[in-house]
């Protein structure tokens, strides 16, 4: 919250200042390309996807490069393993298992040789007490329109850590909000959704996923330098902390989920 | 502690052989006060030489000389640059009490000077790496929004850089900012900058003298890095009821000094605020033209002499920024700070200095919504005892000693909420340290040729109850929790910082200086913004946060020539430091118990050369320097290892300052800078997860900003002077050829199309006109 408003007062000197923006070339090297793997399973039936790729040129027009040969599986430390198959390059699918609260999970990939580990508990999911929706009148740092408020109870032990997604229709927003319970661990929680952008007759779903620490670590890392995120009060970006071992780029999560619906009324 | 015994075991050894080489001979002391004519003002560093034995010796922070010759006859010059020498005959049959008072000098062009130092002084001190300035000197320069910046002008200055455009936040010799120890009336500043770094604490028109010391540090001082910049503010006008003032087009400021009981006494009180938020107000937006920013401060003095042998001074700053969002949001932050100084001669030869100070940062932000309250409060708190004494047993010789007890008081967070805000109270443990302190330096002059300054300073740091102390794994999990009660001592650290400076002249009008200093620093600025905000968060040394230490040696060749209307310095630094803390990736620092999970530890290295050409005479007059340094860092928990430049490693640094009297009325002023942008981390890559681009890193520092320069123009216009209203229009021009300079280089993707990733730059000043009355009376 703190972190807002000292952004805001930032914006504000800067407004002072008569500060501008503007485009321009600054030339950067070309890394080797580094393996990136992004890969989720839920508490809900699948199919799940893994989608491995690589990194690219910073100025190059390519969206992204998939990695097709791959070996990829999940083990659950039980003796279940379940394989996933390549649909398109880069693109493996499996839609033969459902995620359940409280089992290890760990995506294996092997690729050219190499072979890359990520492990995630899969939470307890939490549920959504309720919804409720405001009307924001706009302003010069935020455009009008209605936002949604999320209520729910954290449960009493600490450590527990979130994400929270809001999708319009079917379509997911992409701002990376999480969250933890350190300053409200055991509280009825009452979180404002900002930058979503309802409009009267749109539908709202907000889905609240329960995460493991290192998957909360790596969202929070990966919030810092997404080329969404235009904030100047950070001075050193890195890259996010991943849970996978051998140098791959990405993360692997088992999130359970709890969803709530709302339709944005017509009327104020 | 061996090394300390064997320090000691030298010292008493040099301190003998002072001891014998003054008793040999009938001796007898001059001492006094050198002050200026006009308005009585102490002058701190005024020559009082002899010519015919070529002993002489600077006036110390309070005016005070102290000079021990043989009997006889003896030719004592006083001098102060931009004054009118006095040459004086005494008869030194017994022990004499001068005061001298010194007039300034006419504003006749001839006598111009820019550097408030005598003028061959920087040959013959013990001191290097250290510069002065009035703001007397400086106040002709041009100026971003007509406010004289004390800390900007600074940084014109060789080894010495500025944070960022506008900032008065600097580095010193590759320092970090935290690094540099602030010092106003011996008061240490914990947060110099308001509106964010965009203007500095200090108020121009309340401050006297301003000493930077980056190279060997005295022994008197230490607890930072890099840097000590010493602040003093005046005393105040003991002949006259006087002002002086200005208004600005962002700020006013206002000042009185006066006289008290005949000259037994002076206060001066100054205040200042600026009032750019009323400019909002203007603006038709409802969510702008509600904010309140502003920023205020206030410094006072007030100085008795209590006997011929006793002064007492009390002085105090009090500043605060001001934010407010409508009604529901409050945030506030400043320093205070108050000084309590006693000056008693035990003897002509023996002056002591004690002080009690206090000082203290602090910020508070509030929200407030009906019955719904979130409060979050913040502070540092320093209480300080210091005794310094100076003993000037012969001429030629100094000895300066003393100690220094500070208790430091940290409270990083507290939270208080009610009604609908779902936070817990949270109350951070407040956390206790003593840091003390005790030094001993004799400044000797062996031979007309060689002069030795050295010494130590002992100091301890200790952590104190009560408290928790947490030990962590390699994750940053906690293992373990000790308590510890009240007073107790849970960890000391004990270090000797040897101090050794030598100056050998190698000509009427050159010499050679070097010099070794070691520095210890217990307390640690995290912070993981580049501009100045308010949520400062000091954390002590401790179990796992080692005190910070470094080793630097430098050596330099002074010179003057066309009869002191030219100087010039060359000096090289090398400097090692250990124990440097950096944050891990993704550090959460902002309320966090545990913050000492979230650090990494690792060592810099930093070494340069600086030159300085000033010319200090005449209708054209100002400097030129120029800074070649590297500033590394290693860390085995970043960048794989391998050595990184630190943000502030610039490779080039270049100053230009031209001064221009035409005549009475007009004078003109230009600055240009050039630096080489900082070593900043670019993405060499891109990839995608979730849908959307992310920047791939592969090297910390590993680009740099587009170079930075800049000009500046200004002119003062200095109108008839009434009865004693004496008055000047200041017209500056900021950045006169409007150069683009880079503030910020963001990697992202375009507005409108998410598909394609671009490089934004971000630019504060374009070219800014300003224009300021200045007035005294």
């Amino acid at each position: 919250m703190i972190k807002v408003v000292i952004f805001y007062l930032v914006l504000l000197s800067f407004l002072f200042f008569s500060s501008c923006e503007e485009v321009v070339d600054i030339p950067l090297k070309n890394a080797s390309p580094a393996i990136v793997i992004d890969g989720t399973i839920t508490n809900t039936p699948g199919p799940y996807t893994v989608k491995i790729s690589q990194t690219t040129n910073y100025y190059s027009p390519a969206r992204i490069t998939g990695l097709s040969g791959a070996l990829v599986f999940i083990d659950d430390h039980q003796g279940h393993q379940w394989h996933f198959i390549e649909k398109s390059p880069g693109f493996y699918q499996n839609n033969g298992f459902k995620g359940t609260p409280g089992i290890t999970y760990t995506l294996n990939v092997s690729l050219h040789g190499k072979e890359y580990k990520a492990t995630s508990l899969m939470e307890n999911p939490v549920l959504i007490d309720s919804l409720a929706v405001r009307y924001f009148p706009g302003s010069r740092f935020a455009e009008k329109g209605y936002y949604i408020i999320l209520f729910f109870t954290d449960p009493p032990e600490k450590g527990n850590y979130y994400r929270i997604k809001m999708y319009k229709g079917s379509r997911p927003n992409i701002v990376i909000q999480v969250l933890d319970d350190e300053l409200a661990n055991g509280n009825r929680i009452k979180y404002f959704l900002f930058g979503a952008d309802y409009q009267s007759g749109d539908t709202a779903v907000v889905e609240l996923q329960s995460i493991d620490k290192g998957v909360f670590e790596y969202l929070l890392t990966l919030s810092y330098v997404t080329a969404f995120n235009t904030s100047e009060t950070t001075s050193t970006p890195a890259n996010p902390t991943t849970n996978f071992s051998g140098d791959a780029l990405g993360y692997f999560g088992a999130l359970a989920i709890s969803r709530d619906t709302l339709v944005i009324p017509t009327t104020q | 502690m061996q090394h300390f015994i064997k320090y000691n075991f030298l010292l008493i050894a040099m301190i003998s052989l002072a001891m014998v080489s003054a008793i040999a001979q009938e001796k007898f002391t001059l001492s006094g006060y050198v002050r200026d004519k006009d308005n009585g003002e102490e002058m701190i560093g005024a020559t009082v030489y002899n010519k015919n034995l070529h002993r002489g010796v600077t006036t110390n922070q309070y005016g005070f000389y102290s000079l021990t010759l043989p009997a006889g006859q003896h030719q004592i010059i006083y001098q102060y640059l931009g004054y009118e020498p006095l040459t004086t005959e005494i008869n030194l049959d017994k022990n004499i009490r001068k005061d001298i008072e010194l007039k300034q000098a006419p504003r006749k062009l001839e006598e111009i000077i820019v550097s408030g130092n005598n003028a061959d002084s920087h040959i013959r001190s013990a001191e290097m790496g250290s510069e002065k300035l009035s703001p007397r000197n400086i106040r002709n320069l041009p100026v971003l929004f007509g406010e004289q910046d004390i800390l900007k002008t600074m940084q014109l200055l060789p080894g010495i850089s500025t944070v960022s455009e506008g900032n008065s936040g600097f580095y010193v010799r590759g320092g970090d900012a935290s690094q540099n120890l602030i010092l106003l009336d011996e008061a240490p500043v914990y947060n110099a900058s308001h509106l964010l770094g965009f203007f500095s604490v200090f108020n121009s028109d309340a401050i006297k003298d301003v000493k930077i010391m980056k190279g060997s540090i005295p022994p008197k001082y230490g607890g930072r890095l890099s840097s000590v910049l010493d602040i003093k503010m005046k005393d105040g006008n003991s002949k006259k009821l006087s002002g002086s003032g200005g208004l600005g087009i962002i700020s006013s400021r206002l000042q009185i000094e006066s006289p008290i009981n005949k000259g037994k006494g002076s206060f001066m009180i100054t205040g200042r605020r600026t009032y750019a938020d009323l400019f909002l107000k203007m603006l038709p937006d409802t969510n702008l033209n509600s904010n309140v920013l502003y920023f205020y401060d206030f410094n006072a003095k007030v100085n008795y002499k209590t006997s011929k042998k006793d002064r007492i001074f009390l002085s105090g700053y009090l500043g605060r920024d001001v934010f407010k969002f409508k009604k529901h949001l409050g945030f506030d932050w400043g320093n205070k700070t108050l000084s309590f100084r006693w000056n008693h001669l035990f003897s002509d030869r023996i002056f002591l200095n004690s002080s009690l100070i206090y000082s203290n940062y602090d910020y508070n932000f509030n929200i407030k919504n009906g019955e719904n309250r979130f409060y979050l409060h913040s502070f540092i708190r320093d209480i300080n005892w210091k005794e310094d004494f100076q003993f000037y047993p012969s001429s030629g010789n100094i000895f300066r000693f003393g100690f220094k007890i500070n208790h430091h008081q940290f409270m990083p967070g507290e939270i208080s909420s009610s009604g609908d805000f779902p936070v817990n109270d949270v109350k951070m443990e407040t956390k206790f340290a003593l840091e003390n302190a005790v030094y001993l330096s004799h400044e000797w002059k062996v031979t007309d040729f060689l002069t030795l300054r050295y010494g130590f300073r002992l100091s301890s740091f200790s952590l104190l109850g009560p408290a928790h102390i947490y030990s962590f794994d390699n994750w940053g999990n906690v293992t373990d929790t000790l308590s510890f009660p009240a007073h107790s001592f849970i960890k000391t650290y004990w270090n000797a910082d040897p101090r050794i400076l030598f100056n050998l002249r190698t000509g009427a009008e050159s010499s050679v200086k070097s010099s070794y200093s070691r520095m210890h620093q217990y307390l640690h600025l995290l912070s993981n913004t580049t501009s100045g905000t308010p949520l400062d968060l000091w954390v002590p040394s401790s179990t796992i946060v080692k005190p910070q230490t470094a080793d630097m040696f430098s050596v330099g060749y002074f010179c003057n020539f066309k009869q002191n209307t030219y100087e010039a310095s060359l000096e090289i630094y090398f400097k090692t430091m250990n124990h440097q803390i950096e944050y891990k990736n993704g550090a959460d620092i902002f309320l966090n118990e545990r913050v000492e999970s979230q650090l990494v530890f690792g060592e810099g290295k930093a070494y340069g050369t600086e030159i300085l050409i000033k010319k200090n005479k005449g209708h054209l007059h100002g400097w030129v320097s120029y800074t070649l340094s590297r500033s590394l860092r290693t860390f085995p928990d970043i960048n794989d290892g391998h050595t990184f430049p630190a943000r502030q490693d610039r490779l080039h640094d270049i100053s230009l300052v031209i001064l221009y009297d035409l005549n009475e009325q007009w004078s003109f002023s230009a600055t240009w800078v050039y630096y080489t942008g900082n070593a900043v981390t670019f993405p060499s890559g891109k990839y995608v997860i979730e849908n959307q681009y992310v920047n791939y890193y592969t090297e910390r520092n590993g680009y740099r900003m587009p170079p930075y320069h800049r000009l500046d123009i200004g002119t003062n216009y200095y109108l008839k002077k009434r009865k004693k209203w004496q008055s000047s229009f200041n017209f500056s021009i900021y950045n006169v050829y409007a150069r683009k300079n880079a503030y910020s280089i963001t990697f992202r993707t375009k507005e409108n199309n998410p598909g394609v990733t671009e490089a934004v730059k971000l630019y504060l000043f374009s070219i800014i006109p300003t224009i300021t009355y200045n007035f005294s009376f």
